[in-house]
């Protein structure tokens, strides 16, 4: 090997050493976010499929076809349940009547014991026990009102948006 | 499913399909991996900053809102980097092709003057960044860089800056893997006449 070859050489390893060591250049520091702000992220399989079932029913002429198609089975559904009906009106009616004095007898057996669960419990013994004098009734009275009032804007607060927090709601159906 | 601690370790392949899941933190990390590469090499490839970060912006936008339709078999750093030299190639031809038409290209009649502006587009003065008067190392070559081809500059940057395969930089540019590898030679050695004068200091 020459002399010329081996400067090449040396020339040629040197150059690809450099070159590996050049800097990484780096973008601007709002780079993230102005590419973010452009990326459309994909929305989960149960959102997409709400909104293709959406948009395929609020077409006019399909909107016409389900509601006629519901407007039939109802019709239908009556005009065979409503002969049946009036045939066997005074055992439905006798069914009814009994189905709604079980109810009601099961609902005052309910009541009853949870009256007597209550009247019974220590809880409610210590407050029958408890010495109320007139003077006390005001500050219980103002401190009930005030635990109401905070439970109202709480539960206020945090059905006006998600988590109670005010962000703009990012997908409309 | 992998937690943001986990991102680092994944393969590129994995934080895909995370962000193919819709979740926001695969974007991110694929962002971060691949945002000074590809912005190095469009930097180089352009030698204009704001030129380079609206290419690379446009490169990440197209390729983040395109996950769907790639195709895992495939690197993805080839994929981004095909995407991103494309741009760059672009950018460097309507730029020609505006620098001919702004020295008089229009005005060019006959043979001759067409050839005359070519060649002053072919001619023209360094860019910003090569205009840096440092005596450093780093600076010429940056400048015997720019002097190259951009075809020799893709391919010497990916191979020698980013360090890529040369069967990946085929992939990338769309090349036979004899051209990427004779575009590499010619590119060097180019890089050597220009850095020759380097051997007397």
């Amino acid at each position: 090997m020459t002399d010329k070859h081996l400067e090449h050489n040396d020339l040629d390893a040197f150059i690809v050493r450099e070159l590996s060591r050049l800097p990484a250049f780096e973008p601007s520091r709002a780079f993230g976010h102005r590419v973010m702000a452009q990326v459309r992220l994909p929305e989960p399989k149960a959102v997409v499929a709400l909104r293709r079932t959406r948009d395929w029913v609020l077409q006019p002429r399909r909107v016409l076809a389900l509601a006629s198609a519901y407007a039939a089975c109802a019709v239908i559904a009556l005009g065979i349940a409503a002969p049946w009906v009036a045939q066997h009106s005074a055992s439905l009616s006798y069914g009814a009547g009994l189905a709604a004095d079980k109810a009601l007898a099961a609902a005052r057996e309910f009541g009853m014991a949870l009256a007597g669960w209550i009247w019974s419990s220590r809880p409610w013994g210590a407050l029958r026990s408890a010495p109320l004098l007139r003077e006390h009734l005001v500050p219980v009275l103002a401190l009930l009102s005030a635990s109401y009032a905070a439970a109202g804007v709480a539960l206020h607060h945090l059905m006006k948006t998600p988590g109670g927090k005010r962000v703009p709601i990012a997908r409309t159906f | 499913m992998p937690t943001a601690k986990d991102l680092p370790s994944l393969s590129d392949q994995e934080v895909v399909a995370l962000a193919r899941a819709g979740r926001e933190t695969g974007y991110r990390e694929l962002l971060r991996r691949y945002e000074r590469p590809v912005f190095s090499l469009i930097y180089r490839m352009v030698r204009d900053r704001a030129a380079a970060e609206d290419l690379a912006q446009e490169t990440f936008i197209k390729v983040l809102n395109a996950l769907e339709s790639y195709r895992p078999e495939y690197k993805f750093s080839s994929w981004i980097f095909k995407i991103a030299n494309n741009a760059a190639i672009d950018h460097l031809r309507r730029r020609e092709v505006d620098t001919l038409s702004l020295d008089g290209a229009p005005g060019a009649r006959t043979a001759e003057e067409i050839e005359a502006t070519a060649v002053q587009a072919a001619d023209r003065g360094p860019s910003p960044l090569a205009d840096l008067e440092s005596k450093e190392l780093g600076s010429a070559i940056e400048q015997a860089i720019a002097k190259l081809r951009p075809e020799y500059r893709a391919c010497i940057l990916l191979r020698h800056v980013e360090g890529r395969a040369y069967e990946e930089i085929a992939e990338t540019l769309d090349l036979p893997l004899g051209t990427v590898k004779t575009y590499i030679h010619r590119a060097r050695l180019e890089l050597r006449e220009s850095l020759d004068h380097l051997k007397d200091d």
